[in-house]
């Protein structure tokens, strides 16, 4: 059974229709990256994923749950962690209090083994020492390591990721990059909208391609990043390529 | 100088004084109460009651407290609708500072990013989680100084209740000078009343921006 499953997903915005009837599905273990033009909807298909915004038709459904049931959004919520473009750690919090709010929360997880969890997924973005560091003290590629860290730490059974690179100066994406691409050989269901075109390529199993709204596109990074057959992705990679 | 005739009064003055502590704890305890209430029920974000609450903050924020407490006070009774000394200063008070507390924390609450919200929303934070742990915490740093400002504020405003027969400080001030003619001995001593209730909350809220500051830049 797949992990997460789309159908004839609508989002509108007003009378703009902005997802047009969304139909596709993840494995367990799959990192998938969607790509496209700015304003096609891709960061609207991650945020109806996890409920950031409510959809108008269709259904989603994760790890067996349906959005639509009644205690759906909630359920759905604590097994997708999303990671976004201006990482958004809680600023008056320190790293250890950012890694550690939901669990608590959320989880219920009391302080000692939210903080074992919490300082175990700091280790592993390579950031242990920062604990007690605000985040207006790091970098911007350590502020997404953290967020990752936060979202990590809800045990999620997906990844969501926002152009997580996007807002970052050129020489910290690649540690940022190296993160989600061990998070990828560890085993973790991802959903990565991003630029990077190498990372889709070397990273993801499967590529979709999203154009006002709808999937134009999906298949492996060579199928649809190498040899395109869509004319929209083909004048779509050119562009890229030109630039 | 001559501090007699004040010392004389000195049952009277503490009398007043404690009226205006009695009046603006009102103001302050209440009416942050109510503010709260307000910004809270904004941030919920409802079509109508938005509406209805904002109006409510136009028109206490846009009035005089003084006409305020002559409607309650002299203007609700032509409606059939008795209201006695206390309850017409405790009501005005409370509705005019909390007018004026929704709106400042109305302001911190729009200076927290939208993003926070949303990563707190995505950890599978609740309403009264999100708005607890990380609006809260982010508005106050935002509203604290003009919070402390409208305190100040309405303490010193509270001294309007002498039109509907409250004893508070400045009316009694008036009455020693009539009386003794010292106005300068009465009124230094009536401004240190005043900064008696004064001081501490400035005191108070630096205390907790030194907190909030400690808690990241
Ligand atoms: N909250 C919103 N209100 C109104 N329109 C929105 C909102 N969010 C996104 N949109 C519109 O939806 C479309 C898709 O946006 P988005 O999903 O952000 O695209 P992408 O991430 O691919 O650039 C755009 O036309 C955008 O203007
Ligand atoms: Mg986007």
């Amino acid at each position: 059974m797949p992990l997460l499953t789309m159908t004839n997903v609508q989002k509108r915005f007003g009378s703009l229709s902005v997802l047009n009837g969304i139909d596709m599905s993840v494995e367990v273990g799959q990192v998938v990256a969607i790509i496209g033009p700015s304003g096609s909807g891709k960061s609207t298909l991650l945020r109806v994923i996890n409920g950031l915004e409510p959809i108008q038709g269709g259904d989603i459904v994760v790890d067996g749950i349906s959005m639509a049931s009644g205690r759906g959004l909630h359920e759905i919520r604590k097994h997708v962690g999303m990671v976004f473009q201006q990482f958004n750690l809680f600023s008056h919090l320190t790293v250890g209090g950012n890694v550690m709010l939901a669990q608590k929360l959320v989880l219920g997880r009391g302080k000692a083994d939210a903080e074992k969890r919490g300082r175990e997924l700091l280790a592993k973005v390579g950031l242990e020492e920062k604990w007690d560091a605000y985040p207006s003290q790091l970098s911007g590629g350590q502020q997404q390591r953290v967020a990752i860290a936060r979202a990590l730490a809800m045990d999620p059974r997906i990844m969501l990721f926002d152009e997580a690179t996007s807002a970052l100066d050129p020489e910290l994406v690649g540690e940022v990059l190296g993160v989600m691409r061990s998070l990828a050989n560890s085993g973790m269901t991802m959903l990565v909208v991003t630029h990077e075109m190498n990372f889709a390529r070397e990273v993801a199993d499967r590529v979709l391609f999203m154009d006002q709204g709808r999937i134009l596109a999906d298949g492996t990074p060579d199928e649809v990043v190498a040899q395109p057959k869509d004319a929209r992705v083909q004048q779509f990679m050119r562009r890229l390529t030109e630039r | 100088m001559n501090f007699a005739p004040v010392w004389a009064s000195r049952w009277l003055l503490l009398d007043s004084f404690l009226t205006t502590l009695f009046l603006s704890a009102i103001a302050i305890v209440v009416g942050t109460f109510v503010g709260t209430l307000v910004s809270v029920l904004r941030a919920l974000n409802i079509g109508v009651l938005n509406v209805i609450l904002r109006i409510y903050v136009e028109v206490f924020r846009g009035t005089p407290l003084l006409m305020q407490l002559f409607f309650v006070y002299f203007g609700l009774p032509m409606l059939g609708i008795e209201v006695d000394k206390f309850w017409a200063a405790f009501s005005a008070i409370s509705l005019y500072t909390g007018a004026y507390v929704a709106e400042v924390l109305r302001a911190g609450v729009e200076a927290v990013p939208k993003g926070q919200v949303e990563a707190a929303t995505a950890l599978g934070l609740s309403f009264g989680q999100r708005l607890w742990y990380v609006v809260r915490p982010q508005a106050l740093r935002v509203a604290l100084p003009p919070l402390v400002g409208v305190y100040v504020a309405i303490i010193k405003d509270t001294s309007l209740a002498t039109v509907i027969g409250y004893n508070e400080l400045m009316r009694r001030a008036m009455e020693l000078v009539l009386q003794y003619g010292r106005p300068l001995e009465v009124l230094l001593t009536v401004g240190c009343l005043y900064f008696i209730i004064c001081f501490p909350i400035s005191k108070f809220s630096e205390w907790i921006e030194r907190r909030l500051a400690r808690n990241g830049a």
